[in-house]
């Protein structure tokens, strides 16, 4: 295969050729059938079809999202692409960019950074596709947050970022939709350009192709009816007819096979093929410590975050020791008798149990509700599959930072809910028998807790074991509910809700049992020191 | 994933920072304040062994004997101990107070007793006795008691008495009581009871010695004479309340030495263990106490008993202020868990405490 000077065949030389592709989805309805076809480098083609054909399940196993390995798909076929057939039954291909209908642009980062993070984790683009991203994005500041672009910018940002990501075929998904008719055109004139120049045939999902067929070089229509792929000449009348001769023969399409494939059934069982088909995504180090420090500070050190763990370290702290001292039945005759005692018991009802199970209630709920909003976001805006198909280790940027950050947040929240509790107990005590000395409260406080000379407090173990598992398992709960499959905005509430619930329900679960096996050690040890 | 802005990056240090002062403030004091005064004395040989967990609490006793805490005591090695004051607490003078080291034992606990206590203790142990001496009396002097318990008592007394007297073990505690009647300045206590009781002993002397035709009679036929005229003196000097209160005062002093305990314990032990082996006793006792003609003389004594242990209890415990002692508490709590601790007293010399705890040993400032 002759190669331009950029690396890219030249225009109308074939690219990707597809052999005998079939596909049945999960409940058996077959979308496909011994479908052949081909794409050649620089052309455009307008897949066409009605409402539940199967064009996105098309796009989506040419782009990895789908393959034979998950549960209930039926695959069969060949793609040949740069000297390389794969069998579809047996491997995922990441044949094609997406474009989402939405974008998909990662919104917690600038114009540069949604380009940089798909530039970084693949291979290197060759000087036409950089000339023509910066032709495309001349009137883009890059670096301005994404969200604060147009909807035509962010739409040129995402065809750059996929373009970045060096696949042999560019699909876009609903490209014109919500755009009016000169804006329409003028995206047309531009994806008509950038194929030429770039060299990648581009395959255009739309329903309202009337703007993009005049660029387009043909039509490939799914056709529900022979479950064939037909191929027709780039002319609208000529669709149109098509499309109402299969409605009318067909009847209403079924919508839900036109829906995306739930990313949680997507798992990696099939191993993704090497040569012209995508590596393994790589994680860098750099990204890495970018996300983990986005999510250490959402989730650890922003000021609600320490605000939350404060106000309970005080409540935790003054209640306890307030009502304890102040409400204690028979107070003159007992106070003397059991003050001592009281206040070892206050410090380790205080720092042992109420601390850490405050803060990991406080933070562990928050948390789970801003990653449960967070993560079903991405998923919900197709984020999550934008990574997938740009090669970007979410597992790693996503879900391991945010545990991680987790794991961070329970330790230094937890300290400094011990700082503060600890804190406003003396405080308490001390407005109470103003006349006595802290250093005596100390004493007594710290009497079976933290004996002098030892670096840490007794039973720090214990204090970690509650704490670090609450709340970095709630953000595994959150995590779980927020990868889920999102059709709607409700679904995103309703993963948040069920991200707390159960949530919460697993910290108090998990602190309960961990303090009842606490206190059946520590008993033992307490009557050493009575 | 938002981005926080130089105002919250700034507001989240300083909130940090602002904990982590406050925590230190908590857990190891205001950094305002100087470091604690300490100072090391030599540990007093009797301490060895006694390593756990460490450090003790120290106290400093307040006019009217009530304990205020004003640090620790901490043991550093086999040969050193160092005192640690609270640096908010008053500063103490070494030069006009003494450092002394106490084991929570019963024997500490009653020298923290103060004195007017140990004279309201004195009192209510004296009406315990006449109580009881009442209520024996009353129970003996019964027709009840006099036909169906006194002889088989008496013989089982008599018995185990004698019994007792043969362990070679006395001989002895007999040397050890005539040493603490000695030191216990015993001949003060017999020069103030002599002029009480030398007239009822004389006229019970010549009463006994008079010559009688029945009394010349028992003794040159019978060999007997008669002593009952000396034992009725012997009980009404007994009786005497100037004498209780004597020997009342005069037992205190015993049960400050450390032998007087062991030495009680020991002839108790004897004494019962000889008496508890004669198998005709617990029917008797039990017998006894189910006897429904003694019943009101139990009961009244039952009540009384309860209300005095609960005074004595009040003072062993209560100081000054009317409210329980915070040490005396500590030093009981130690006693019934059986366990080895230390505490230290910081004493002004010259104040009542220090004349309470003048039987212990100050400690010796370390000169290494």
């Amino acid at each position: 295969m002759s190669q331009s000077k950029a690396g890219r065949p030249p225009a109308g030389t074939p690219v990707v050729a597809v052999e005998k592709l079939t596909i049945a989805q999960p409940h058996g309805r077959v979308l496909l059938h011994q479908a052949d076809f081909a794409l050649a480098a620089g052309e455009v083609v307008i897949l066409a079809g009605p409402s539940g054909s199967g064009k996105s399940t098309l796009v989506n196993l040419l782009s990895g999202a789908i393959s034979a390995a998950d549960e209930g798909w039926r695959i069969a076929g060949h793609v040949t692409y740069g000297g390389s057939r794969v069998d579809l039954a047996s491997e995922r291909v990441t044949l094609g960019g997406v474009v989402f209908q939405n974008f998909a642009l990662f919104d917690e980062l600038t114009v540069g950074q949604n380009l940089a993070i798909a530039a970084e984790h693949n291979e290197l683009v060759g000087p036409a596709l950089v000339s023509a991203i910066d032709g495309l994005l001349k009137d883009v500041d890059r670096s301005v947050p994404v969200n604060s672009c147009s909807g035509g910018q962010q739409q040129r940002v995402a065809i750059a970022r996929t373009l970045l990501g060096n696949h042999p075929v560019l699909f876009l998904d609903e490209p014109n939709s919500g755009l009016d008719v000169s804006a329409s055109k003028r995206l047309a004139g531009l994806i008509r350009s950038l194929s030429r120049d770039v060299g990648v045939p581009v395959v255009i999902i739309a329903h309202h192709y009337r703007h993009l067929i005049d660029v387009a070089d043909r039509v490939l229509m799914l056709d529900p009816r022979s479950h064939a792929l037909v191929e027709l000449p780039a002319d609208a009348h000529r669709l149109e007819q098509e499309l109402e001769a299969i409605e009318a023969a067909h009847g209403e399409p079924v919508a839900e096979a036109d829906r995306p494939v739930a990313p949680d059934r997507v798992t990696a069982k099939v191993a993704v093929s090497a040569g012209p088909m995508r590596a393994s995504a790589a994680w860098r180090l750099d990204w890495t410590m970018r996300f983990l420090a986005g999510y250490l500070w959402e989730l650890c050190f922003s000021p609600s975050a320490l605000l939350f763990v404060g106000l309970g370290s005080v409540i935790v702290g003054f209640v306890t020791t307030w009502f304890i001292f102040q409400y204690l039945p028979f107070r003159d005759l007992l106070l003397p008798i059991i003050h001592s005692d009281a206040l070892a018991g206050v410090a380790f009802a205080e720092l042992r149990v109420l601390a850490p199970l405050t803060t990991a209630v406080l933070i562990g709920t928050r948390n789970a509700a801003l990653i449960g909003a967070d993560i079903g976001h991405k998923v919900y805006s197709d984020q999550i599959k934008a990574m997938r198909n740009l090669n970007v280790p979410h597992d790693v940027y996503l879900t391991g930072t945010i545990l991680v950050a987790s794991a961070v947040a329970s330790i230094v929240l937890v300290l400094m809910s011990e700082c503060l509790t600890g804190w406003v107990a003396m405080a308490t005590w001390a407005y109470i028998f103003p006349d006595d000395s802290t250093y005596m409260w100390r004493d007594q406080y710290f009497q079976r807790l933290w004996p002098p000379g030892q670096l840490l407090m007794d039973g720090t173990d214990w204090i970690a074991a509650k704490a670090v598992p609450s709340i970095v398992g709630a953000a595994g709960i959150a995590l779980y509910f927020g990868y889920r499959a999102k059709s709607t905005v409700v679904d995103i509430n309703q993963s948040i809700a069920q991200a707390l619930i159960w949530g919460l329900s697993y910290i108090l679960i998990w602190q309960s049992v961990l303090t009842l096996i606490e206190f059946k050690y520590v008993s033992a040890r307490l009557e050493t020191t009575f | 994933m938002r981005r926080g802005t130089p105002f919250t990056y700034a507001l989240a240090v300083a909130v940090l920072a602002i904990s982590g002062l406050l925590g230190i403030w908590g857990f190891r004091g205001s950094p305002f304040l100087d470091t604690a005064d300490a100072r090391v004395f030599e540990r007093p040989d009797w301490t060895v062994g006694i390593d756990t967990p460490g450090s003790y609490p120290a106290y400093r006793l307040s006019a009217d004997g009530t304990a205020v805490p004003v640090g620790r005591v901490v043991l550093l090695d086999d040969r050193r101990v160092e005192m640690r004051l609270f640096p908010d607490v008053e500063a103490v003078s070494y030069d006009d107070s003494r450092v002394v080291l106490l084991e929570t034992d019963v024997k500490a606990l009653w020298a923290l007793v103060p004195a007017a206590s140990k004279d309201e203790i004195a009192r209510v142990g004296e009406r315990l006795v006449s109580l009881m001496r009442d209520r024996f009396v009353a129970m003996v002097a019964q027709p009840a008691f006099v036909t169906d318990y006194r002889e088989p008592l008496q013989r089982i007394i008599e018995d185990a008495y004698v019994s007792m007297w043969r362990d070679p073990k006395m001989q002895l505690i007999n040397r050890t009581v005539s040493d603490m009647f000695n030191q216990a300045d015993g001949e003060r206590l017999a020069a103030a009871v002599l002029p009480i009781a030398l007239p009822k002993l004389r006229s019970a002397v010549f009463e006994m010695v008079l010559p009688s035709w029945e009394a010349m009679h028992d003794l040159v036929v019978e060999g007997k004479l008669d002593t009952r005229p000396l034992e009725r003196a012997a009980a009404e000097i007994m009786i005497d309340p100037k004498v209780q209160r004597l020997m009342m005062r005069h037992l205190f002093d015993i049960a400050e030495d450390e032998r007087s305990w062991r030495v009680g314990a020991l002839m108790v032990d004897a004494f019962f263990d000889t008496l508890t082996a004669d198998p005709r006793l617990e029917p008797l006792v039990e017998r006894m106490l189910r006897d429904p003609r003694f019943s009101r003389e139990l009961r009244t004594l039952e009540t009384e008993l309860s209300a005095m242990s609960m005074q004595v209890f009040s003072r062993i415990v209560e100081r000054g202020n009317g409210h329980p002692d915070t040490l005396a508490v500590r030093v009981i709590r130690y006693i019934l868990l059986n366990r080895r601790r230390l505490v230290a007293l910081v004493v002004k010399d010259g104040s009542p405490a220090a004349r309470e705890l003048s039987r212990y040993e100050p400690l010796v400032e370390s000169r290494s």
